[in-house]
C-alpha cells in the first residue's frame, strides 16, 4: 500500500499576482500612507484566497479584482500624499527664495548707493589733495625767497595753522568715533588714527615735514567721518548739515537765545560762547540746549559735544574746566540725544571763526548734530 | 396613510434613480458622467489598461451584473485617484521648477552682489565693506 502526502494546490494565478502587488515596494508604502484603503484590499484578498479554498471560483476572481483595484486606488492615495508634501516644500522653496531675492536686491542696490556716494567723495577729495600739493609746492618756492627773520615769523603763523587744522581733523575723528567708526570702517579708522598720531609727533618739527602729515590727516579725519556715515547701518547717514531746511529749522528754533548755528561737514553745529559762569552751565546756555534738545524732535539722535576750556588757561586746570563744561552739558541734554563727549582742555579752537568775541574766556561749548 | 403614500413616491423616485450602471455610491451621478469627465483629464494616455477594464466593467453592469456594478464603482473610484494623484505629481514637478529656477535668480543676485563689493573695494574708495 502506498501512501502519498499531498499539500494543498498553489493559488491560482489571479490570486498570486494581486499577493504579489500586495507585497510590492508600491504597496508597502501606500500601507503606511493609505492604511484604510491597503486594509480593506487585504481583507478583500482574504476573501478571494477563502472562496477559492471553498471552490466559490466566481466570488475568488471578484474579490481578487475587487483586492487589486483597491491595492491600486491606495497606491494612487499615497502618490498623491507624497506629490502633496512635493508641493508644499517646492511652495516653500519658492517663498523663500523670493525673500531671498528681495533681500539680495536690496543688498546690491544699497551697495550701489553707498559706493556712489563714495565715489563722489573722492572725486571732491581728490581735486582737494591736488590742491594742496599745489599750494604746498607754492608756498615752499615763496618761502625760499624770504629772508632769515621773515621765514622765522612765517613759519610761527604757518605751526599755528597747522596746530588747528590737525585739531579740526581731531574733531573730524571724534565725530566718526560717535557714529562708530571703530566697527563699520576699522582698517580705516586704524589708518586715520595713525596718520593723526604721526603729525601729533611732528607738531615744532619743519614745517616742510610737518605740513603733508597734516594735510595727509586731515584728508583722512574727513574721509573716515565720510566712510562711516556711509556704511552706517541700517542705511546710510546723511550729513544733517546738508539739508538746507533741517538747518533753517534749528536757526529758527535758536534765533535769540545767542548760539550760533551753521552747517559744517560734520554736521549741524551749535556753538555756545563762554558757557560757564562760576563752573555752572549759564542760564542762556541752558536755554539753548533745552531749545536745542526740543527742535530735534522724536527719536534718539546722535550729537557730539565738544568743549574748549577758556582761551586764558593754562595747563592741567584747561582740562578740568574744559570737561566741566562737556559734563555741564551732557547733564542738560534731554533724552532725545545719545550724546558723546570730547573736552579739548586747551587745544586750539578747531574754527576760531565761531568765537565771536575773539577771546572765549569762559570757553566754547560746540554741540555738533551729527545725523537726524 | 399619508406617510404610506409618501414613502412610496420617494421608493418610485429612487427605483427610477437606480437603473442599471448607475453607481449609487456616487450619490446619483451615473457611471458614463464620471467616465466622461475621466477621459476629459486624459485618462487613456496616462492609464489605458485602467480605463479598458473600467468599460469592460461598466458594460457589465449595465448587463445586469451586480458584482460588476460595485466593480465599476472602485474601478472608476481608482481612475480618479490616477487622474488626481497624476496632475499632483505634474503640479509638484512644476513648482520644483519653478523653485529651481527662484533659487537660481537668488545665487544670480549674490553673484552680483559680491561681483559689485569686490568692484569697490578694488576702485580703493572703500577699504572695508561691511554687509548688513
Amino acid at each position: 500500500m502506498t501512501i502519498s502526502r499531498c499539500g494543498p494546490p498553489p493559488p491560482p494565478a489571479y490570486i498570486t499576482d494581486v499577493q504579489a502587488l500586495a507585497d510590492s515596494q508600491e504597496a508597502q508604502k501606500a500601507k503606511d500612507r493609505a492604511p484604510e484603503l491597503y486594509a480593506k484590499a487585504r481583507d478583500a484578498l482574504d476573501q478571494a484566497i477563502a472562496a477559492h479554498v471553498g471552490d466559490d471560483e466566481t466570488l475568488a476572481r471578484s474579490k481578487a479584482l475587487e483586492a487589486s483595484i483597491v491595492l491600486k486606488t491606495a497606491i494612487a492615495g499615497a502618490r498623491q500624499k507624497v506629490a502633496g508634501a512635493r508641493i508644499l516644500a517646492a511652495q516653500d522653496r519658492i517663498a523663500r527664495a523670493g525673500e531671498d531675492l528681495e533681500r539680495m536686491r536690496s543688498l546690491r542696490l544699497d551697495a550701489e548707493q553707498r559706493f556712489l556716494s563714495l565715489v563722489a567723495f573722492h572725486d571732491e577729495q581728490s581735486d582737494l589733495a591736488t590742491n594742496l600739493q599745489s599750494r604746498f609746492e607754492a608756498d615752499q618756492q615763496k618761502v625760499a625767497k624770504l629772508d632769515p627773520a621773515e621765514i622765522a615769523a612765517w613759519e610761527k603763523v604757518e605751526q599755528d595753522r597747522l596746530a588747528r587744522v590737525l585739531q579740526g581733523a581731531r574733531c573730524f575723528v571724534a565725530a566718526a568715533e560717535a557714529l562708530g567708526c571703530a566697527a563699520l570702517v576699522p582698517s580705516e579708522t586704524g589708518d586715520t588714527l595713525s596718520a593723526i598720531g604721526n603729525a601729533g609727533k611732528a607738531l615744532g618739527d619743519d614745517w616742510k615735514i610737518l605740513r603733508p602729515l597734516v594735510d595727509d590727516a586731515a584728508l583722512r579725519a574727513e574721509r573716515l567721518l565720510v566712510h562711516t556715515r556711509a556704511m552706517s547701518q541700517p542705511a546710510p547717514l546723511d550729513n544733517p548739515a546738508s539739508d538746507t531746511k533741517a538747518v533753517e529749522r534749528f536757526i529758527t528754533a535758536l534765533k535769540g537765545t545767542g548760539a550760533m548755528v551753521s552747517a559744517t561737514r560734520m554736521g549741524i553745529l551749535v556753538s555756545i560762547e563762554d558757557p560757564l559762569i562760576e563752573g555752572q552751565l549759564s542760564p542762556s546756555s541752558v536755554a539753548v540746549i533745552v531749545a536745542l534738545d526740543s527742535a530735534l524732535g522724536d527719536g534718539i539722535h546722535p550729537v557730539l559735544v565738544q568743549s574748549w576750556a577758556p582761551s586764558g588757561c593754562a595747563g592741567s586746570d584747561c582740562d578740568a574746566k574744559s570737561e566741566d563744561i562737556a559734563e555741564a552739558a551732557l547733564t542738560a541734554l534731554g533724552t532725545t540725544v545719545k550724546a558723546t563727549a570730547r573736552s579739548w582742555g586747551n587745544a586750539p579752537f578747531s574754527d576760531p571763526g565761531h568765537c565771536l568775541s575773539g577771546s572765549c574766556t569762559a570757553g566754547r561749548l560746540d554741540i555738533v548734530i551729527l545725523a537726524l | 396613510m399619508v406617510h404610506r403614500s409618501m414613502s412610496a413616491v420617494v421608493l418610485a423616485a429612487a427605483m427610477t434613480m437606480l437603473v442599471p450602471g448607475e453607481d449609487p455610491a456616487a450619490g446619483g451621478v451615473g457611471f458614463e458622467d464620471r467616465l466622461a469627465e475621466i477621459q476629459k483629464k486624459g485618462i487613456q494616455k496616462i492609464a489605458p489598461t485602467e480605463m479598458d477594464l473600467a468599460l469592460s466593467l461598466v458594460d457589465q453592469a449595465h448587463e445586469g451584473d451586480e458584482r460588476a456594478r460595485g466593480l465599476a464603482g472602485l474601478q472608476l473610484d481608482l481612475l480618479e485617484a490616477i487622474i488626481e494623484a497624476h496632475s499632483m505629481e505634474a503640479q509638484a514637478s512644476r513648482l520644483e521648477t519653478d523653485a529651481l529656477e527662484a533659487e537660481k535668480d537668488v545665487l544670480v543676485e549674490q553673484a552680483a552682489y559680491e561681483f559689485l563689493v569686490e568692484q569697490i573695494l578694488s576702485s580703493g574708495v572703500a577699504s572695508y565693506w561691511s554687509g548688513p
